[in-house]
């Protein structure tokens, strides 16, 4: 091995000829070699491939290496100087290289055998031509178009790999443009090819007209796919392009993928003018179509048993299909042209069969438009009978029979609504978790929005749909938990879609259907799963419930007597439906209904330790919630009062017991089972707090003291056990129960005050205890970890609270928590990470909501302040330098609204800030927050021009030539490759778009690209925070209309306060 | 419309469930039920009184292949009995331990025996049945072995460790183990034991009820320290008295109150009443062997009288129920007076059961149609 190592610094020393032999061997070594070698010969190669001369060998080692690792080895060191090193190359080195490359191309494209075998080869050496293209063309290849078309003519081999370079630098080009290449650049580039295009696009033709070579006609269609959604439209509709497409090569086996989907890209594209070339290209590829797969094809059954190459085709056709009935299905109904969409839509119908979820996504997502397209026209349904039109159909009678083909989809394929995980988390507690978001779950929402439009187009056909389906579970011709699972969840799905009296009339068969089918079915399994459904749909039919309520009292107890049934998943889901109805109904639980001699309520409280006796820890906390709901919902507080006190009557008791046993012997707070039940007790409390509000005060007040001391002694024993046993301890199941009870009074305190509705009340009351028992404590645990960080979290919540009411207790918060913190996280990044984020979110509080308390403070502390925000946008974790940066920009306004402090401020920190803020935005790792660094730095700049700053920052008296002076020499120093003129454009832009920005933004990001190109860094991420914004608005845009269509949202994402 | 909701929340009530044992007293006694749909003949309910004879010669066969067994007679058994071997899964583990000699392995969940509804009253109530009005309260099982005390709810979780001085139960006794089914007052930090399980490694699953409650009294006599509470004793352990189920004791009883402690702020209050078949073992899971009334039940189903205070505990919705009763009393007049003449008559001869009771399923049908 030290042999492997001295042989390989021979190959770093420049001054010698290159042995080949040597180098193929430690490649050889890199890629088969194992452990220490492996490494070593790893090691040898990086330093070689940074080494900046690496390039000079590349041409020595392609020609005599004979080994193909070897040479692609050396074309990445030839990529790596391009992309990084290429604008300080000498100029006639550059032509060198291109040549080099271009030659070898030329040399390996030729012959259509070397091709085949040296595939990988020739690849990345397209790549790197590409990636020579994107810095000299135009400006210093002019030709290249001419001479890339001109040289295809001479070789057939020589074309196909052309071909792919062609698409290559469209891609690079059109596809990918964004973030590597400045703004003005990709434009330049993109007018140049589109201008000169009509060479490419004459060679592609020629090909597809007079080429007998399948690859090369092969490489030549998968060129023009990536050309056809920029290139001018008249190469696409006034040539035979479409024609050929479809006459020549859609009915090739070999072709057909391909060619779909280049009359995809052409469905797609906006073509105003074309309506009559469109409107060919559909009956002439529907014509094709129909020869290749006959309309009474089983798709279904074909795809399952196809071949990838077919199953392809399948996909293919369903984008084809989509793309164009949702661009152009309005052109084709205007030509009347019925049977060929018929046709059209009949395919789709029975691909929307095939048991693939990406392919069905394809095609919901085009019924998904159809069906809200046809709602969205007359979204009152019109009687059908009105419409003096006899001769013609409307839309909706039109494509009515189709979408009862699809309501049969939709109901048999409904997805699972949502996914409930039973996990263990971190303090060894079984939780359950409601996941969020899944993939499965969005397919879930589009759809219920489909078929929700479905029922809004026709409640009948739905009703008859769903109707029928359920028959067949009854009679068993489609018995399974599957399938019954899956057509509930399609009709718990179109709830409120109906008028409430069709709701009524269809519910009651529903239900009557689902009961019939329990009692039919033997054995315990059957019936949990029936029930299981029955209270899954009725569950989501809260309009039914609240006008029913001999119904809903009967639901109740029935999942009542279901919390005592041991049978797996049934308390779960008794507990479930029980908090789902007592959210949407809870003010009929507290109201004495008619026929009642009493409120439900009541009885429910006064039977609670029967009911929950069978439960497990957290379905009761469950439970208490639920109940705490129809509490919430009694206007009366006196008699709430009453209600809260005999709710908390059972977890009361528990916990005088404990604190009676406790207060006569403390040790009692060490024992395992004291100290889970006090746990359990907080999770109740913290749950009915949740479902209560304000109102749970009365509960509160009675354990408050009580719980502040145990929290204190927990804290004791904590700090003791680790004192005694060391840091090990904490993963002891008796120590994270005591960590649990701290976690929960926390969690307890800041959840009620953040539901508080009297500032002085609470101030008065419960903050000054808080603050003596929970941050003197803080303060004073000698191990950093045992502290709490939800304590920090939840002073911040406090604070945004309290707002400036609470700026009198800042000090003293500030005095118990802000040292012993920042000792925790001023050594690095990553420790203590939840620490660190709660820090600054309070911080961040309090910069907010009490800023004249950091003006009150020592300078020295102050500026310890400013250090931990500077710190904060110095991390690496998103959310912390988010954080950062908002209290740096907040804080920098609210400065500025002190006059006196202001000017004091900018005088110490104004150029410090700056500079920090230029380290962030020119570090590759901060990119997230270059919308934040704009703006920060616009404000800035913006303050010394509008001469706010009145203390001289420099030497000179004059702000803006001291500043613009300070952040040229400051980027000339960290950036020495950049020219002055640069710097000067750059830091001149800086000034000027101050007032905007979005440009200010924009100049800043192409600063950035400049920058990168030397430095190799990959900038694609530049542009993703724009991409997220819009697919934010997108989605906000889209909620918006929903929000009008009944049903359209789940009743239980409707927000409380629209009904009940 | 309104017509067809009523009937969608009787057949909801009456459907919709996963045990199908329509006796199960987490639901309303079948008969004061606010499903019409139940209000039909027990016979097409699950008819209990034949249940229950089937289960005690289940019970009966049970115990004499284990005897058979004992006797070192198990080659002729085999060859004799295998052939109709039909007896549940849960009687063979049992049969499978007895006859090996390694002691039972308890698992914690699905123990507890439990009751059901009282529907077919017995006739032979007065001669074979025992009553132990029970205190409101958790159902839980004690498991005192290897020097601790556990409480385990009726699915088995355990709610609760503590020292006992019960065998097995304390630092003190680390051998052996006893197991109690109990109920948890837990305003007086009592369990008050209904029967035993085990008791100091004895295993008393197969032995019949009056025994058991007989075994559990004097055991329990013998250790009075676990009566009290003490740092080794941290709570109470109290039996449960029982009674003969003669008109007389149960009038008496009826009209105790409170029924568990002279002080009336310590009592926990009556919950139900239980009634043991003199001769059932002890098994796992609902048995028609021990059925369950409220007390405010007595009357309609025994036709005892009880103590004002428990007529006040009548939930509203029995209450509001009561006009149906009094409908379904006027209806089934014959059916209840046949069922009370039955186990009163049982005091002077008690002969020919038999055709009494199909002669009241017939009338019970005849009734209801």
């Amino acid at each position: 091995m030290a042999a492997l190592s001295e042989q390989a610094s021979k190959l770093l020393d420049f001054s010698q000829k290159l042995d080949i032999n040597l180098l193929d061997n430690i490649v050889g070594v890199m890629y088969t070699g194992n452990g220490d070698q492996q490494r070593v010969a790893q090691e040898v190669l990086t330093t070689l491939k940074e080494h900046p001369d690496a390039w000079t060998r590349v041409d020595a080692i392609l020609e005599f290496s004979s080994n193909q690792q070897t040479k692609y080895y050396a074309l990445q060191i030839l990529e790596q100087v391009i992309k990084t090193r290429w604008r300080v190359l000498p100029r006639n080195q550059c032509e060198g290289i291109k040549k080099y490359i271009v030659g070898l191309i030329i040399k390996t494209s030729s012959d259509p055998e070397t091709m085949e075998r040296e595939k990988l080869y020739l690849l990345k050496l397209n790549l790197i031509l590409v990636q020579v293209l994107k810095r000299e063309w135009p400006k210093n290849w002019e030709s290249f178009i001419p001479d890339i078309v001109g040289a295809s003519k001479t070789n057939e081999s020589l074309c196909q790999n052309n071909m792919e370079i062609l698409k290559l630098l469209s891609e690079e080009v059109f596809d990918y443009s964004s973030g590597q290449m400045t703004q003005t650049k990709a434009k330049h580039l993109k007018d140049t090819m589109c201008s000169e295009f009509s060479q490419i696009f004459q060679l592609c033709q020629y090909v597809m007209e007079n080429s007998q070579n399948a690859p090369l006609v092969g490489a030549t269609l998968e060129t023009l796919l990536r050309f056809l959604n920029w290139i001018p439209l008249g190469y696409i509709f006034e040539t035979k392009l479409i024609s050929t497409l479809i006459y020549k090569f859609l009915n090739v086996p070999m072709f057909r993928n391909v060619t779909l989907k280049c009359l995809n890209e052409v469905a797609g594209v906006s073509g105003a003018n074309y309506d009559d070339m469109f409107i060919a290209l559909y009956t002439q590829t529907m014509g094709q179509l129909e020869a290749m797969l006959p309309v009474n094809t089983n798709i279904k059954e074909a795809y399952a048993c196809g071949q990838d190459q077919e199953q392809n085709f399948i996909q293919n056709l369903a984008m084809f299909l989509c793309t164009f009935l949702k661009e152009r299905g309005q052109l084709i109904e205007k030509k009347g042209l019925s049977q060929e969409l018929l046709k059209a839509l009949h395919y789709l119908v029975l691909i929307s069969e095939v048991e693939e979820v990406e392919i069905f996504k394809i095609c919901l997502e085009y019924w998904n438009y159809l069906a809200s397209s046809l709602y969205g026209e007359s979204p009152f349904h019109p009687a059908p009978t009105l419409t003096f039109k006899p001769h013609s159909l409307t839309r909706r009678e039109f494509y009515s029979r189709v979408l009862t083909k699809v309501r049969y989809i939709m109901i048999s394929r409904m997805a699972k609504p949502e996914e409930v995980l039973v996990v263990e988390n971190e303090n060894g507690e079984v939780i359950r978790e409601f996941m969020k978001d899944t993939d499965s779950i969005n397919l879930y929402k589009n759809m219920r929005e489909t078929l929700v439009y479905l029922t809004h187009l026709d409640c009948t056909d739905t009703e008859v749909v769903m109707t029928e389906k359920l028959h067949l579970q009854v009679n068993g011709r489609e018995w399974s938990w599957k399938n019954l699972n899956t057509l509930c969840w399609a009709i718990g799905s179109i709830s409120g879609a109906m008028q409430e009296e069709d709701e009524k009339r269809f519910l009651v068969t529903v239900i009557k259907d689902l009961l019939g089918l329990c009692e039919q079915k033997k054995g315990k399994d059957n019936k949990a799963i029936i029930a299981s459904n029955i209270m899954y749909v009725v569950g989501q039919y809260p309009r039914f419930l609240r006008a029913h309520w001999k119904f809903l009292k009967t639901v109740v107890n029935k999942l009542f007597e279901f919390m005592h049934e041991t049978h797996e998943g049934v308390q779960d889901m008794a507990c479930d439906t029980f908090i789902k109805i007592a959210i949407k109904c809870r003010r009929h639980f507290v109201t004495t209904q008619v026929g009642e001699v009493m409120p439900f309520i009541e009885e429910i409280l006064s039977t609670i330790s029967t009911i929950i006796c069978d439960l497990q820890a957290q379905q009761v906390h469950t439970f208490y919630e639920a109940v705490g709901y129809m509490i919430s919902a009694q206007v009366d507080t006196m008699a709430q009062d009453v209600l809260i006190e005999k709710y908390m009557m059972l977890p009361n008791q528990v916990w005088d017991d404990i604190i009676s046993q406790a207060s006569k012997n403390v040790d009692v707070l060490k024992d395992p089972d004291a100290v889970k039940q006090l746990a359990s007790i907080l999770k109740t409390n913290v749950r009915a707090c949740k479902a209560l509000g304000h109102p749970y005060v009365i509960q509160l007040g009675r354990i408050y003291l009580d719980m502040l001391n145990v929290y204190k002694v927990m804290s004791t024993n904590i700090s003791a056990a680790i004192a005694l046993n060391g840091e090990a301890v904490t993963k002891q199941p008796l120590i994270k129960s005591m960590r649990v009870v701290k976690k929960e009074t926390i969690k307890l305190i800041a959840d009620w005050i953040s539901r508080s509705m009297d500032h002085a009340m609470v101030l008065e009351n419960f903050i000054p205890p808080l603050l003596d028992a929970v941050l003197l404590d803080y303060q004073r645990t000698n191990v950093p970890s045992a502290r709490e960080p939800e304590v920090l979290s939840a002073m911040a919540m406090i604070v945004n609270k309290l707002e400036a009411h609470i700026t009198p207790e800042i000090p003293k918060i500030f005095d118990a928590v802000f040292e012993c913190t920042l000792d925790m996280i001023n050594k690095d990044f990553e420790e203590h990470p939840e620490h660190r984020t709660n820090f600054f979110l309070l911080l961040q509080a309090v910069n907010n909501h009490c800023f004249p308390a950091f003006l009150n403070i020592p300078p020295a502390q102050f500026k310890l302040v400013l250090d931990s925000i500077i710190w904060a946008f110095k991390h690496t974790m998103r959310n912390v330098a988010d954080t950062g940066l908002q209290i740096l920009y907040q804080m920098i306004q609210n400065v500025e609204q002190h006059e006196a402090a202001a000017q004091s401020f900018y005088q110490t920190y104004f150029t410090d800030i700056l500079q920090h803020i230029f380290s962030v935005v020119t570090d590759t790792s901060h990119t997230a927050g270059l919308t934040m660094h704009a703006t920060i730095l616009a404000y800035m700049f913006s303050r010394v021009e509008q001469n706010r700053i009145k203390v001289a920052l420099g030497p000179t008296p004059d702000n803006v030539a001291y500043i613009q002076e300070f952040v040229a020499s400051l980027l000339r120093a960290a950036f020495p490759h950049l020219t002055d003129n640069q710097i000067k454009i750059t830091v001149q832009g800086l000034f000027n778009l101050d007032q905007d920005i979005p440009a200010f933004k924009e100049h800043l990001r192409d600063f950035l690209v400049q920058i990168r190109e030397y430095t190799g860094d990959d900038d694609s991420d530049l542009y993703l925070e724009e991409r997220e914004h819009e697919l934010q608005l997108m989605q906000e845009e889209k909620r918006r209309i929903q929000m009008a269509v009944p049903g359209i949202l789940n009743p239980h994402e409707i927000p409380e306060d629209m009904q009940d | 419309m309104a017509d067809s909701m009523d009937q969608l929340v009787a057949s909801l009530g009456a459907s919709c469930e996963v045990d199908a044992d329509p006796f199960d007293t987490n639901k309303p006694h079948p008969h004061f039920a606010d499903y019409a749909h139940l209000r039909k003949p027990a016979s097409l309910m699950g008819d209990q009184d034949k249940r229950r004879l089937e289960c005690l010669k289940r019970q009966k066969s049970k115990r004499d292949k284990v005897y058979n067994l004992q006797r070192q007679l198990r080659k002729e058994f085999e060859a004799v009995d295998d052939s109709d071997d039909e007896a549940p899964e849960t009687y063979e583990n049992l049969h499978k331990k007895s006859t090996e000699t390694t002691p039972k392995k308890w698992t914690f969940r699905h123990e507890l025996m439990l009751s059901e509804w009282l529907v077919d009253v017995p006739t032979d109530l007065e001669e074979n049945w025992l009553l132990k009005p029970c205190p409101k309260g958790q159902r839980m099982m004690v498991v005192a072995t290897q020097g601790t005390t556990k409480a385990y709810t009726k699915s088995g979780y355990v709610v609760a460790t503590f020292s006992s001085g019960l065998p097995g139960g304390h630092r003190a006794s680390r051998q052996g183990i006893t197991i109690l089914d109990c109920i948890w007052d837990f305003d007086n930090r009592t369990y008050y034991v209904l029967d035993v399980l085990a008791w100091n490694n004895i295993e008393l699953l197969d032995c019949e009820t009056e025994f058991r409650f007989y075994w559990l009294k004097t055991k329990l006599d013998e250790c009075p320290e676990v009566t009290c509470h003490s740092d080794k004793n941290r709570n109470a352990f109290v039996p449960l008295q029982s009674f003969e189920c003669s008109e007389d004791h149960l009038i008496n009883v009826m009209n105790r109150y409170p029924m568990f402690s002279e002080e009336r702020n310590k009592d926990p209050g009556l919950d139900g009443m239980l009634f043991y078949h003199k001769k059932n073992l002890y098994e796992h899971g609902t048995t028609p062997l021990v059925t369950w009334l409220k007390p405010f039940m007595m009357e309609d189903v025994l036709g005892i009288k009880v103590h004002e205070s428990y007529v006040i505990e009548r939930p509203e919705s029995y209450s509001g129920q009561a006009a149906y009763i009094k409908e379904f009393e006027e209806a089934a007049q014959a059916k209840k007076a046949s069922y009370r003449g039955k186990w009163r008559k049982g005091k002077t001869g008690g002969k020919g059961q038999d055709t009494n009771m199909d002669c009241a399923e017939d009338c019970d049908e005849s009734k209801m149609d």
